[in-house]
């Protein structure tokens, strides 16, 4: 089980967001930034985890145990206008947030006084005829942001220019939820009907060049995390509690859908640097631990053949695991063998385990944010949890 | 019952042109808008004179919870509060008890916490104003600390036997840090007996029954090797404590011995043995319980709850809760002469005196928010403290308290959740102010209108979840947005709307001859069937793409079958048919005789029904006639060759 | 602690006769004798003009919310005989229907609650009562109460949807009947019900010895009686309680006041009553366990900062 800490911050966590290490460093990030919500006057927030090396015989390759993390402190703050509902750090210092408004802002962190200021601002690049409309999500790739609302129109910005370098009006018919890149290129979105658009810039046309669904549903999707080596791997998350796992090159279809929480999944998360974790947080006041690691743990070869003797299903693993109520596994399972554990087949699917973060059901889970050892999440309990989930393999 | 015998609050406005009357109208939750002027000037009335300054005040209450600090004690307790009550469904009475106890200290741990955390707000804010601000709420928090403290040993935590002194040692040593801090103080001093204070400490110490840190203390006095010292050493020494109670210790037993040590010190006293130090002797004479000592030591006890516990330790150890009442006028007389009893006094007053009612009653006019008085009464329901004939409102004091404070709560913007929450926990009224809240939380995006609905869906307030549906439904149909405006009409199954979507983009293919939101509506699914219009646009778009596809034979029958289903409104009637023609035209023969027949059929009845159709529809409608006669004719050929073969 | 957090300077060139806030209290609408209406953006803390209707000829006396579920719509009433239905459409209001249909002053207008459709109720000083609802394609229907008060209907009030009955029997959900509540110079309070399709005079309820100024029916808590607040020119206000079984209304004085009482307001759960009027004072009621009614607040018109505390009269 996780250590954690709960930090009581007065304000509505609608985003989390770790600091971006530079690259080759071996530290991990022990600054974040947060972003409120549903508050007369909202912000957005620098934080710092004091982590202290603690001497203790249990020494894992200096796993994440051999820290004890402090409470986060306030670093700086600035005063942000609307919701905050999408906050992506952009290099070490700037960060993108964007608005219900239907405005985009880049803050500066500046390190040398701490402070955060205003760098530059797109105002209103979402809106319906020129009235307010909601900006709901965006995604940051080197100086390019892409951004997406309830107009179901997507901007494309470039760090510098005054105005979007294009706007896909029509991008969609309903609410896109989430948006996030692909490639340099490319960028995919999930709607409130359940689709997943993908979306390619090098091409002239407003179309999407794919578009995937869940069949027969309309359950919206509501956030999207991609593989962080396998580009073609995208994980969703359902206003249904559902889990969807996709292969880009297949199917119109999700590979697999597990039903999972009970309220809508707010942020779906794979471990950037242990891709076999995933985690997913949610409105039912849960963050859930899912862990592929095992799959893979038996050949091939051999799944098939132990097919009767798969004790490790999910949730019978350590005490604290939480069951989950039903599986359903649908969709086309695509045998792609050893490679990657989220598109294995039904049977290899029982070895993922899953654990249950916080034990006790409080109020919605809308962010979360995984680095090295550390996982964040933000509630609407006006609560910051920091947990040490220990070495992942 | 809260507010009984309460005096309003009062605001005062100071604007003379409020003198011609004033109005207000609610906001949500503790707020409202008061403005100077009158309703409908009835036409025999005279009209006031004219008014030039028109004015609008918000006014709120309970307010102060909505402050940052404030806001993680909502937040934390609220985490309490649920883990209690959650636990409160699975077990009751003795199991039970354990959590309320742990729930109680948790509350005054976050008590403690917050005013911690005001106090160094305090100290590092430079504005006076807001300064004092900061220090008002410390005195409030630590107020709620020392009621909450007595209440928890009196009615909550119970201790074996109704033994009190102990804990109520505790709780003083908790509020009445002073000889502990010189204690700390003294001890790192060169000399200490020269310390001024020296004396008073040992004093303090000893009211609060330290004995060890007295003896400290005292070993660091020059004449630690006297006779006298040595004596005192021994007695403190000897002093039973109260923990041995604890240990399996019989009341009597321990009486007992306390009585023997109590002689003992008695006898030491008599015999003089501290006579050469008068300090000592006065030790002596607390040990003994000497009234006079006591009220020479008023000041060292500070207020007459400090002097009652300290003189009852001496004189009564074994005193039972219920008993201590008999002991307060004493005390209080002590202190009478100097200071008012003050609001603080009389709650502690009552609940030593074991009325809990007038506790709740004068804490809730106290106290400007409902925090203090909801938590506290939720415990001593639990506890069985408030079963009705210990008190004349039950349960229902618990539910009142709960639902003005979630009432507070629901007032402000970001804290409506936690507000949400506590509602849950009033059986009687917690659903009903429920609904009413919802319909009032304002719904600012989608995601917020989500949560909104979640909320709804989790407690089954099925009109409050239909009404959030249609708000965002016709939000989105103002903003043009009729494909998002139906994914709100078909989540709440409402049929008519649906049906009013459907037919505006029926409308717009009518005008433009092309559909928009193709991404919604190729991908219905079943949720079509809702209403029979958006079935017939989801069907009417299958047409389309079998055509587009070329798969004509199957178009045609789609088509028919749309016609005789009658699911198309009348009017679109003309562009169905319309769309018939290029079938007909078509190399195969992709209508039989008698589809051709329907589609006749069809064409008749639009016509006899529509008597007003403009020209140039005439025209399409002359061609379509045609082209089924030919259609036919090819059709009745066709369909004899194949009988032939 | 009650204090004023917030002002806004309606810039009204005459006396303001109402002021509502719609149900997200985002928006603050406000009307004066200048024959305008204005509508103010009162989120967070900052009040901003949104919009300044004009359209009557004369003071405009009342408004009401329509539900957002039927798009943003007010209704004003006025001495010009009219009741004026508002829409906003992309960030600009329109008139959107408009009621000529009486023969003097019309003094109060009230949406009935939303599950009944868009239906508003409206008093005139002519007697009568209007009962104008929309069948939502833009066509009005009007029913009229004629000669419901002699010298003049002052003031309606819906009951709430929810019949007291039904909560305690679910299988009889009867959500169906409509009433109103209507006070006039003919010192009644009435009640109105509709039976199929006509409104027919319920209770005649005779307490006030002056005329009735407002009438307010409390928001349903799920008990199973009836609540309603009357105020009047007697300086007294009125709770009429009835106990949802039998057709009796009770009446109890919560206070008699030093002046005219004109103005009545529940809050949403119906737990405070607002008293306002010629006292210059806003008191807030609440009904104790006992069954007590008690002030337990009180926003006045006063020279210094906070005046020194008035006991509160308990009846």
């Amino acid at each position: 089980m996780a250590d954690t800490r709960a930090t009581f911050v007065s304000h509505k966590i609608n985003k989390i967001r770790w600091r971006q290490q530079q690259k080759q460093s071996l530290q991990e990030s022990d600054v974040f930034a947060s972003g409120s919500w549903d508050d007369e006057q909202n912000k957005v927030c620098l934080w710092k985890v004091e982590r202290q090396k603690v001497q203790s015989g249990e020494m894992d390759d200096g796993g994440g145990k051999g820290y004890v993390e402090s409470d986060p402190v306030t670093l700086c703050e600035a005063p942000h206008r609307g919701d905050v509902t999408g906050l992506e750090y952009m290099g070490q210092d700037h960060i993108v947030a964007s608005s219900s408004t239907g405005t985009i802002t880049i803050y500066k962190h500046h390190t040398n006084s701490q402070t955060l200021g205003v760098s530059q601002q797109w105002e209103k690049v979402h809106h319906h005829y020129g009235q307010m409309c909601p900006c709901t999500c965006l995604a940051v790739r080197d100086d390019v942001i892409v951004s997406s609302g309830e107009d179901g129109r997507v901007n494309i910005i470039q760090v510098g220019h005054k105005t979007p370098n294009r706007v896909i009006d029509k991008a969609d018919s309903s609410t896109v939820n989430s948006i996030t890149f692909l490639k340099q290129t490319e960028f995919v979105t999930v709607n409130s009907t359940g689709q997943l658009k993908i979306f390619d810039l090098r091409t002239n046309s407003d179309e999407p060049t794919q578009t995937l669904s869940v069949t027969g549903e309309l359950t919206p999707l509501q956030c999207i995390d991609k593989h962080p080596s396998q580009a073609h791997i995208v994980a969703t998350g359902g206003q249904d509690g559902v889990l969807g796992m996709w292969d880009l090159r297949h199917d119109k279809f999700p590979v697999s859908l597990m039903e999972a929480h009970s309220g809508t999944v707010w942020e779906v998360r794979f471990h950037p640097t242990a891709p076999d974790h995933l985690f997913t947080c949610s409105e039912d006041g849960c963050v859930w631990h899912w862990d592929g690691s095992q799959v893979n743990a038996t050949p091939v070869g051999m799944v098939t053949g132990i097919n009767q003797i798969t004790g490790t299903g999910a949730g019978s693993g350590g005490g604290n695991l939480s069951t989950p109520r039903q599986f359903q596994y649908g969709g086309s399972a695509v045998a792609t063998g050893l490679t990657n554990p989220w598109l294995a087949t039904d049977i290899a699917k029982n070895k993922i385990e899953i654990t249950s973060l916080l034990d006790q059901k409080s109020l919605p889970i809308n962010t979360l944010d995984v680095a090295g050892h550390t996982l964040l999440c933000g509630t609407d309990g006006e609560t910051i949890f920091t947990m040490n989930l220990g070495s992942l393999r | 019952m809260a507010e009984r015998e309460r005096e309003p609050h009062f605001c005062a406005i100071n604007d003379p042109s409020c003198s011609q009357g004033l109005q207000a109208v609610w906001g949500c939750g503790n707020q409202f808008f008061v403005f100077p002027g009158k309703k409908a000037i009835l036409l025999n009335e005279r009209r006031p004179l004219l008014m030039k300054e028109e004015t609008i005040r918000e006014v709120k209450w309970d307010m102060d919870l909505h402050r940052p600090v404030l806001r993680k004690l909502v937040n934390e307790s609220h985490n309490v509060f649920t883990c209690l009550q959650e636990q409160a469904k699975k077990t009751s009475g003795a199991a039970l008890h354990p959590h309320i106890i742990r729930s109680s200290k948790q509350y005054r741990a976050s008590l403690k916490a917050y005013s911690l955390e005001l106090k160094i707000l305090a100290d590092s804010t430079i504005d006076e104003e807001q300064k004092q601000d900061f220090l008002d709420h410390l005195q409030l928090l630590e107020m709620a600390e020392l009621i909450w403290g007595l209440c928890e040993i009196l009615f909550i935590d119970s201790p074996a036997g109704g033994l009190v002194i102990a804990p109520l040692l505790e709780w003083l040593r908790f509020h009445f840090q002073t000889g502990e801090q010189m204690f700390l103080e003294i001890i790192r001093e060169e000399q200490p007996e020269h310390h001024p204070l020296y004396w008073d400490t040992i004093y303090r110490l000893v009211l609060q029954g330290q004995a060890e840190h007295v003896r400290r203390l005292l070993s660091l006095h020059s004449s630690k090797h006297s006779k006298a010292f040595s004596s005192m050493d021994e007695l403190l020494k000897k002093m039973p404590q109260h923990t041995q109670l604890f240990r399996g210790h019989s009341i009597a037993e321990f009486d007992m011995k306390w009585r023997h040590w109590r002689d003992e010190c008695e006898r030491r006293l008599e015999e003089g043995e501290f006579s050469s130090y008068g300090n000592l002797e006065t030790i002596g004479k607390i040990l003994t319980g000497n009234d006079e000592v006591f009220s020479e030591f008023r000041d060292l006890c500070e207020t007459w709850y400090h002097m009652l516990v300290s003189k009852l330790l001496y004189q009564n150890p074994t005193i039972k809760g219920f008993d201590l009442q008999y002991h307060i006028q004493v005390c209080l007389d002590e202190y009478r002469s100097n200071t008012r009893i003050g609001e603080l006094d009389n709650i502690l007053l009552s609940a030593l005196e074991y009325d809990i009612h007038q506790v709740i009653k004068d804490s809730s006019a106290v106290f400007s928010n409902w925090w203090f008085v909801a938590h506290l009464t939720d415990l001593l329901q639990h506890c069985g403290q408030l079963d009705s004939h210990k008190l004349q409102f039950g349960s229902n004091l618990r539910e009142f308290l709960l639902l003005e404070y979630a009432t507070s709560l629901m007032s402000h913007k970001s804290l409506w959740i936690v507000g949400v929450s506590y509602l849950d926990h009033c059986p009687e009224f917690g659903r009903k102010y429920l609904e009413h809240f919802m319909e009032n939380i304002s719904i600012d995006s989608e995601k917020k209108a989500q949560k909104l609905l979640h909320i709804c869906q989790e407690r089954n307030l099925a009109e409050q979840a239909k009404s959030i549906c249609k708000v965002m439904g016709r939000r989105h149909m103002q903003h043009k947005r009729l494909g998002a405006a139906l994914t709100w009409f078909l989540k709440s199954k409402d049929v008519a709307l649906s049906t009013v979507i459907a037919e505006r983009f029926l409308f717009e293919y009518s005008e433009k001859g092309s559909f928009s939101n193709l991404d919604l509506i190729d991908n219905l699914g079943p949720s079509m069937l809702l209403s029979n219009r958006l079935t017939f646009l989801g069907k009417y778009r299958e047409f389309h793409k079998l055509y587009e596809e070329k798969e004509f034979q199957a178009a045609g029958q789609l088509l028919l079958s749309l016609l005789q289903a009658k699911l198309a409104p009348k009017q679109f009637w003309v562009t169905l048919l319309v769309d018939a023609i290029p079938l007909l035209e078509a190399q195969e023969v992709i209508f039989s005789s008698a589809q051709t027949f329907d589609l006749m059929h069809c064409l008749e009845e639009l016509m006899r029904e529509f008597k007003d159709i403009d020209v140039r529809e005439k025209e399409k409608l002359a061609l379509l006639r045609l082209a089924l006669t030919r259609n036919l004719s090819r059709a009745i050929v066709t369909e004899g060759t194949v009988r032939r073969t | 602690m009650v204090s004023v957090i917030n002002s806004v300077d309606t810039a009204h060139e005459d006396m303001i006769h109402d002021a509502q806030l719609d149900y997200y209290g985002t928006k603050l609408a406000t009307c004066s004798s200048d024959r305008t209406i204005k509508i103010f953006d009162v989120k967070s803390g900052q009040q901003t003009l949104v919009s300044e209707l004009r359209g009557h000829d004369g003071p405009v006396w009342q408004l009401a919310w329509a539900h957002p579920m039927f798009g943003n719509l007010l209704a004003s009433c006025g001495y010009d005989k009219k009741v004026i239905v508002w829409k906003e459409t992309n960030g600009t209001w329109g008139k959107l229907y408009e009621y000529p249909n009486h023969d003097s002053s019309v003094n109060s207008v009230q949406f009935a609650p939303h599950e009944f459709g868009l239906i508003l109720a409206c008093g005139s000083s002519d007697g009568s009562i209007s009962i104008i609802s929309s069948a939502g394609d833009g066509a009005w229907d009007a029913k009229k109460i004629n000669n419901a008060h002699s010298i003049g209907c002052n003031a309606v009030s819906w009951a709430p949807s929810i019949s007291p009955g039904a909560l305690l029997d679910q299988s009889v959900r009867q959500q169906g009947v409509k009433r109103i509540a209507t006070g006039g110079c003919d010192n009644l309070v009435k009640i109105w019900r509709e039976e199929e399709g006509q409104w027919k005079e319920d209770q005649k309820l005779e307490g006030h010895s002056d005329w009735v100024r407002d009438v307010a029916w409390a928001p349903s808590i799920g008990l199973p009686k009836s609540i309603l607040a009357s105020c009047s020119q007697d300086f007294r206000v009125l709770i009429w309680t009835n106990d949802g079984t039998s057709n009796d209304w009770t009446s109890k004085t919560l206070n008699k006041f030093n002046d005219v009482v004109w103005h009545l307001s529940w809050s949403i759960t119906g737990n405070i009553l607002a008293v306002s009027g010629g006292d210059n004072k806003v008191s807030l009621w609440k009904e104790t366990l006992e069954g007590q009614w008690v002030c337990i607040s009180d926003v006045t018109k006063g020279q210094g900062q906070v005046t020194e505390s008035q006991k509160g009269s308990s009846s």
